[in-house]
């Protein structure tokens, strides 16, 4: 927002901007976005009213979830890269090896790392709804993962859908490994450590552990890009 | 709380194995209300007003038989009867109905707060908050099935909430992992009362075994995994 001053001469217009004089209006709203945002604000201020929480844990529990990224799960896949006896504690107990890195996650019932090998790439969908490791990946699964699209066709055909759509090639010599997060297991894909990163710090390979290749539509990214 | 049966327009989430609608990559901005509504949801959850998230699950199913079968009541304004709600839309939805299911609010307060345009509230404040639903769990019996067991997906056609995607119904597969015991989410879904316990086991199958024909030539080595509740199962010789 610029606060320069008006250069002509006009008076300046009342201030109409506000959400509160735009909800007053009388007219029924029949913008989507606007729509929703109402209806959700009743179910917000009936609950606060009825003592349920209060605005401000809303607003902090929305910054909360905001705060979670994919970086969590990075530093997961990379400690596990770096260090073979936590990543054996990782594949025997998500949720125990994620309280070691005082990753907080308390809403999954049962985390499980699932580890590609020269032999076995897995990729995870959720074909009931968009089951996801939000704790570890982020509150908000990708558009594209939520879609019926996505859902209906890497069970069928998961080698098209990764090369087509994704651009991973996964080489025939690898078993393909579809888990349908539909219960109450969420899935973490642990990539494939790239070549050429031997002598990487930890820090530096959590740089190529992208959230896709944390679900398995992607390979972790190569040194050498 | 009382139990919620399944809607006469109540839908399992359905799966099309012929869709070759392409994927699109391009990631929508999440809205605010969007974020806003999950918030509630998770918040309501972490403070054990919800005695799990799978009663919103179930809800956004019937909200999305309602929109199929045209089955509105004054809820769903006419703007937006002639498309299926998207994804956070679908979640305002169920929500709103979880909260009437439990009484915490009424549609008429739901109305009535819509109208008021303001963070002024309609209701009457409650000097105390609703009592925590409990969960009466009971444990259904010790597993049935072990590592490498054959089993067979049965065929049910269970009305309401169901968590064994249809695509695998009658599907054969190989017992690899019991990953525990855990409520049955299809009772809780309904608010069934007591709620069992059961064995969750990973079940592999072939991609040959599920699709048939219709499995692409590349992938008839490659493997669905999927966690199924026991009474899902039958056992094979």
């Amino acid at each position: 927002m610029s606060n320069i001053p008006t250069q002509n001469d006009e008076p300046l217009p009342e201030q109409t901007g506000s959400a509160e004089a735009h909800n007053h209006s009388h007219e029924p709203i029949t913008d989507d976005e606007a729509y929703w945002a109402q209806r959700t604000r009743a179910i917000q201020t009936l609950l606060a009213a009825k003592g349920f929480f209060t605005a401000d844990e809303v607003r902090r529990e929305i910054e909360r979830e905001d705060s979670v990224t994919p970086m969590l799960g990075a530093r997961l896949v990379a400690r596990a890269w770096v260090d073979a006896e936590f990543k054996q504690r990782l594949l025997a107990d998500g949720k125990a090896a994620c309280r070691e890195l005082d990753i907080d996650t308390a809403e999954i019932k049962r985390l499980e790392a699932v580890d590609n090998t020269p032999s076995v790439h897995h990729v995870v969908v959720c074909t009931l709804c968009s089951c996801y490791p939000r704790a570890i990946l982020g509150y908000h699964p990708p558009s594209w993962y939520k879609s019926t699209a996505y859902r209906n066709r890497v069970v069928v055909d998961p080698r098209r859908v990764l090369a087509e759509e994704f651009g991973t090639v996964v080489p025939d010599t690898l078993e393909v490994r579809v888990m349908d997060s539909n219960a109450d297991t969420r899935y973490l894909v642990i990539p494939l450590r790239p070549e050429g990163t031997e002598d990487w710090s930890e820090a530096a390979l959590r740089q190529l552990i992208t959230r896709d290749s944390m679900i398995g539509v992607a390979m972790a990214e190569s040194p050498y890009s | 709380m009382p139990e919620v049966p399944p809607t006469d327009y109540h839908q399992p989430i359905p799966h099309d194995p012929t869709d070759q609608s392409p994927i699109t990559r391009q990631e929508e901005d999440i809205s605010f209300y969007e974020k806003q509504i999950v918030a509630l949801h998770n918040l309501m959850r972490a403070k054990k007003q919800l005695p799990s998230f799978d009663a919103v699950r179930r809800a956004a199913e019937e909200v999305d038989g309602q929109f199929v079968a045209q089955a509105f009541s004054d809820e769903i304004p006419d703007f937006l009867r002639h498309r299926l709600p998207d994804y956070g839309e679908r979640r305002v939805l169920a929500m709103e109905r979880v909260l009437q299911d439990l009484n915490y609010v009424s549609r008429e307060e739901l109305k009535q707060q819509f109208q008021a345009l303001d963070e002024t509230t309609s209701c009457q404040p409650l000097a105390q908050v609703a009592d925590a639903p409990e969960t009466n769990e009971t444990t259904y019996a010790l597993p049935q099935y072990q590592v490498g067991d054959l089993v067979q997906v049965i065929p049910h056609d269970k009305a309401g909430h169901i968590r064994t995607p249809v695509y695998l119904r009658q599907k054969k597969g190989i017992v690899k992992c019991l990953q525990g015991q855990y409520l049955n989410p299809e009772d809780l879904a309904h608010f069934k009362s007591p709620v069992f316990r059961l064995p969750l086991y990973l079940v592999e199958f072939e991609m040959p075994e599920v699709w048939g024909d219709r499995c692409p030539a590349k992938s008839l080595k490659d493997k669905l995994r999927v966690e199924i509740y026991e009474p899902w199962l039958s056992p094979l010789p």
